[in-house]
């Protein structure tokens, strides 16, 4: 029974005895041991055996594992290492923990931990067997070179190594030697490694750089606005053309806006830097290329009816310019008087001071000139009152000369040509009050043929030349015929040129009557040109001072008449048309004319002294006028040229005491052609009259050279048949008669006088 | 003790010289062309009174034709050049030529040729008057006395100025055109960029200016500008002279004429 009991105790606490055999070792199991004496005696042999003396670890420390965690702070990389491992000598160990670099933190656990350095190593002592857990904070340079940037870092002696490394910059290419990288990663503008290093040696870790760009933050723009204003009052409306210049001096702008003042429109907007315009809620819009720092220039127009005579001066605004200022040019159209009243930052200012650009862009006359600088809280005004006064009424045209050659037949047919060299702004036609009967039968302008018509009041010649060209002077010629009474064997007969409602400067008239008769008593309102004792200097101007009143005029020599420019039909030539007047003693002058008589401007005259070789350069005014002073007498070549003329060339004997103005013609030519002139005595060229007057009165007075035909005429040989008994190579038969009227305002010239057959 | 005065008025515009050039027909008209050298502070116009009977034909300011206006007594109103305030006045043209029809001269007689009054003085008075050669023509004692004929002493009436280019009908840009001394000078330019950035402002001013004038706008003119006369210097001619006119004070000269038979006069 006893036997099952303790069987029973054995199974029921066997296990729990094995558990705790398993667990705990060391305690025997309670109970007896029944050992034979052999067995008894051998473990007392082993129990009294001598025991083997205790052996010293192989090393004193152990570190099992390094951890490196490293970040790039501007020229560094900095971060820590996480050391672990273990004592295992019974005394305290000296553990090198790193080299090559420079500590900034030592701790084990919590608690600052002291370290030494040995030989360039820093060095941590810890106590003997036990296991340690040390961190350090360090950093080693960084050397950045161009797209590169690299470090060293030394690997701990640890069982191993572990790097954890972030570098600046997106998927940035780290590279590395003497370990191998894990895993990479970018996040945050960064890019991060894992390695793992050989325990030991120095990494070298490198990576390419890029310049990091910081993302660009909008900044606010700012500028400034000068806007010069300049403000037109016109008869009909109001303009403003403001001149603005806006420089911006931070961040972006892309668009400028302006409130369109109350009434007004924009007509125009200019600007190299406008990429368009828009008005959008009486705000105009001003989209700008190049949205940077800068200076953008607008010139802006807007305009408004004006219905009374007072305004309010719109001063243009531009948002959310920093600082604002500007000036306002007033100006008007036609005459008035203006008030102008400022206010707010407005001050006056001299007109003359204005902004040159601003000044540059008026058109009238200016009234009233203002500065402004806007502040806060204080809008600039201006408020004008004006008084408008009617213009008067101006000449739109006038002839300053009138060249009228006419032929008479003996059967009492006349053939008149009238050359006008007209001055004309806008009027379209000359008026012609023809006598009745006459026609006209062809006309000119500017050299173009034109075709006069036929008003219920009068015939008509248009008077506008081809484009608009209201400067300077041109030609104008007609021809009429008029079928009069014929000759008889005597009588008295008369002659009219009509009326023209243009007026005109001076008429030179010249007439040819038939060399069958014996012409006298002439009267009229045309007085001879023999009353004038030679040439005349018309429209002479104060220029230079050389054409002076009073000496030069005076009454006829007899013999010495009729020196007249010859209607325009002047060959080319070299005529004195005043001897020894009009030109200050030493100087040496004249006009220059085409072959039709027109004056040839800014023609270039050329002086030479043929004894001295001094040269003297000259050109002809608008009107054909030249002049050069200061000559001493002596041979001068004088070469004339022109433009599209030939050049003509003169020998000329001087006389500084007696000086003469020529009249110059040049034939068209081209540019190259020059013809010289024979040199000739002023005497040689008086004119001859192809029939000598045997009139008493006229006995004496030269005649001029049968001059070549008017075109006029050639035409019209071919298209007027009634024309043709007038010979075409002889168009001025017959005995010349020579004429002049100043000042024909809108009346007829006419002429009456004697005949008798001879 | 402090007095206080009055300040006087001043002279804010004044006609340095004047010169008259007549030319007299027989039958009787009259052609005047009447020049004067202004010099100018503050006046917007000066106001011209023709003699009776007269018409204007053309007016310029500075030898550039303008249209002046009609005042409420049928006085002329010629629009002024204004000057730098403090600085000295230049003197410029102001030119108007007019026409007066007449009766037609005798053999023998007297003739008063009145010119126009200003409402400015006048320092000095030149005139030339050219007669028809078949008179005798001689000037009568009065306001004005004959002398040998002298130039203009001012300047702007001496020079002759050229015409306007043929075929331009807008201002050229050469005329509006601002030449580099005239351009502003910018304190800011103190090194070159600066200076390529005014420059280049400047041009873009320019520009802008150039094209306004281009532009249909630039060119717009209301009504008809006179045409440029230029006085027939024909026949003999007498001159005279006179100094200190007073404002609105209308010269006048007188002439006595007789038919010279030996000048062709009948």
């Amino acid at each position: 029974m006893n036997r099952h009991l303790l069987l029973l105790a054995i199974v029921v606490l066997a296990p729990p005895s094995f558990a705790q055999l398993r667990s705990d070792v060391l305690p025997p199991a309670p109970g007896n041991v029944t050992l034979s004496l052999d067995e008894y005696n051998r473990l007392l042999a082993l129990a009294n055996r001598p025991g083997k003396p205790s052996e010293a670890p192989p090393a004193p420390y152990v570190l099992k594992h390094a951890d490196l965690k490293f970040r790039i702070v501007n020229d560094e990389v900095v971060g820590s290492i996480q050391f672990e491992g273990e004592t295992l000598g019974s005394s305290a160990s000296k553990v090198p923990l790193a080299h090559g670099m420079t500590i900034l933190d030592a701790r084990r656990g919590t608690k600052p931990l002291p370290l030494l350095l040995e030989s360039g190593t820093h060095t941590a002592i810890l106590p003997g067997e036990s296991e340690f857990s040390v961190s350090l904070e360090a950093g080693v340079p960084l050397t950045i070179e161009t797209g590169r940037a690299f470090f060293s870092l030394p690997a701990p002696s640890a069982g191993s190594v572990r790097l954890s490394l972030k570098v600046p910059g997106e998927r940035t290419n780290v590279q590395l030697d003497h370990g191998i990288i894990t895993h990479r990663s970018s996040a945050g503008g960064n890019t991060e490694i894992e390695a793992t290093l050989v325990p030991g040696q120095t990494a070298s870790v490198w990576w390419n750089t890029r310049e990091v760009i910081a993302p660009r933050v909008p900044r606010e723009a700012r500028f400034l606005s000068d806007v010069n204003s300049l403000v037109s009052v016109t008869e009909s409306d109001l303009q403003v053309a403001a001149l603005v210049s806006l420089n911006v001096v931070q961040g972006e702008a892309d668009q400028f806006r302006v409130a369109i003042p109350d009434g007004f429109e924009v007509t125009a907007v200019n600007g190299a830097s406008v990429e368009s315009s828009e008005v959008q809620n009486g705000v105009l819009i001003l989209k700008v290329a190049g949205h940077g720092p800068g200076t953008h220039q607008f010139l802006v127009s807007l305009e408004r009816p004006i219905n009374e005579a007072k305004a309010t001066l719109p001063i243009l605004a531009f948002k959310d310019a920093q600082r604002e200022t500007g000036e306002v040019l007033v100006e008007g159209q036609g005459t008035f008087e203006l008030t102008a009243k400022e206010s707010g930052g407005l001050k006056r200012l001299d007109i003359r001071e204005v902004n040159p650009y601003l000044r540059a862009l008026s058109r009238y006359s200016l009234q009233a000139a203002f500065r402004y600088h806007r502040q806060t809280n204080d809008s600039p005004g201006l408020s004008l009152e004006w008084t408008r006064f009617p213009d008067s009424s101006v000449l739109a045209a006038i002839a300053e000369r009138a060249t009228v050659t006419t032929l008479v037949t003996s059967e009492g047919k006349s053939l008149t040509e009238v050359r006008l060299t007209v001055r004309n702004q806008a009027q379209p036609f000359l008026k012609v009050d023809l006598p009745a009967g006459a026609s006209i039968l062809t006309a000119e302008v500017s050299g173009e043929k034109v075709k006069p018509v036929q008003g219920t009041d009068g015939d008509r010649v248009p008077l506008l030349r081809a484009g608009f060209r209201p400067a300077g002077a041109y030609t104008v010629s007609f021809v009429f015929l008029h079928s009069g009474a014929p000759f008889a064997k005597k009588g008295d007969s008369g002659i009219s040129l009509p009326r023209m409602d243009v007026p005109i400067g001076v008429l030179e008239w010249e007439l040819f009557l038939p060399e069958q008769f014996k012409v006298k008593d002439f009267s009229g309102n045309a007085m001879s040109a023999s009353l004038l004792r030679t040439g005349y200097e018309l429209y002479a101007r104060y220029s230079g001072g050389s054409l002076g009143g009073g000496a030069g005029y005076g009454p006829s020599i007899a013999g010495d008449a009729a020196r007249l420019p010859v209607n325009g039909r002047n060959r080319t030539s070299w005529t004195p048309v005043a001897a020894g007047v009009a030109l200050a003693p030493g100087e040496l002058g004249g006009y220059v004319f085409d072959s039709s008589g027109a004056v040839i401007p800014s023609a270039r005259v050329e002086i030479q002294n043929t004894a001295t070789q001094v040269r003297w350069n000259t050109s002809a005014t608008a009107e054909g006028y030249w002049a050069v002073g200061g000559l001493p007498s002596g041979n001068y070549q004088v070469l004339v040229s022109a433009p599209g003329f030939r050049s003509i060339q003169q020998t000329l004997a001087f006389d500084e005491a007696d000086p003469k103005a020529y009249r110059v013609a040049l034939d068209d030519g081209t540019f190259s052609d020059t013809i010289e002139v024979q040199a000739w005595s002023p005497e040689m060229n008086r004119e001859e009259s192809t029939a000598p007057a045997k009139d008493k009165k006229h006995k004496g007075v030269p005649a001029p050279p049968p001059p070549p035909p008017s075109p006029n005429v050639f035409h019209l040989q071919q298209r007027v048949a009634g024309v043709l008994p007038i010979a075409v190579d002889v168009p001025r038969t017959g005995t010349s008669y020579r004429f002049l009227r100043p000042l024909v305002v809108n009346e007829e010239t006419n002429l009456s006088f004697a005949y008798k057959s001879k | 003790m402090v007095s206080r005065y009055t300040q006087q008025t001043v002279l804010l515009a004044n006609v340095e010289e004047a010169r008259y050039r007549i030319l007299l027909t027989k039958d009787g008209k009259s052609l005047v062309e009447a020049r004067y050298a202004v010099r100018n502070n503050q006046r917007s116009f000066v106001k011209i009174t023709l003699p009776p009977g007269a018409s204007l034909w053309s007016a310029s300011l500075a030898d550039k034709p303008i249209r002046p206006g009609s005042g409420p007594d049928a006085s002329l109103l010629l629009p002024l050049t204004k000057a730098r305030s403090g600085g000295e006045a230049p003197e410029f043209a102001v030119e108007i030529v007019y026409f007066i029809p007449g009766p037609s001269w005798t053999d023998k007689g007297r003739l008063k040729i009145s010119l126009p009054a200003l409402d400015l003085p006048i320092s000095r008075t030149g005139l030339q008057v050219f007669y028809p050669p078949q008179f005798r023509f001689l000037a009568e004692a009065g306001y004005f006395r004959a002398e040998n004929y002298a130039k203009p002493i001012s300047p702007v009436l001496t020079v002759a100025v050229p015409e306007p280019a043929l075929d331009s009908a807008v201002p050229s840009s050469a005329a509006v055109k601002l030449s580099a001394p005239a351009a502003p000078e910018i304190a800011m330019d103190a090194n070159a960029g600066a200076e390529r950035k005014s420059e280049a402002a400047r041009q873009s001013a320019q520009t802008l200016v150039d094209k306004f004038h281009a532009s249909e706008r630039g060119a717009r003119t209301s009504g008809i500008l006179p045409v440029r006369i230029s006085l027939p210097a024909f026949g003999p001619s007498l001159y005279l002279v006179s100094q200190l006119t007073s404002e609105n004070q209308s010269p006048s000269a007188e002439f006595s004429y007789q038919q010279d038979k030996k000048a062709g006069g009948k």
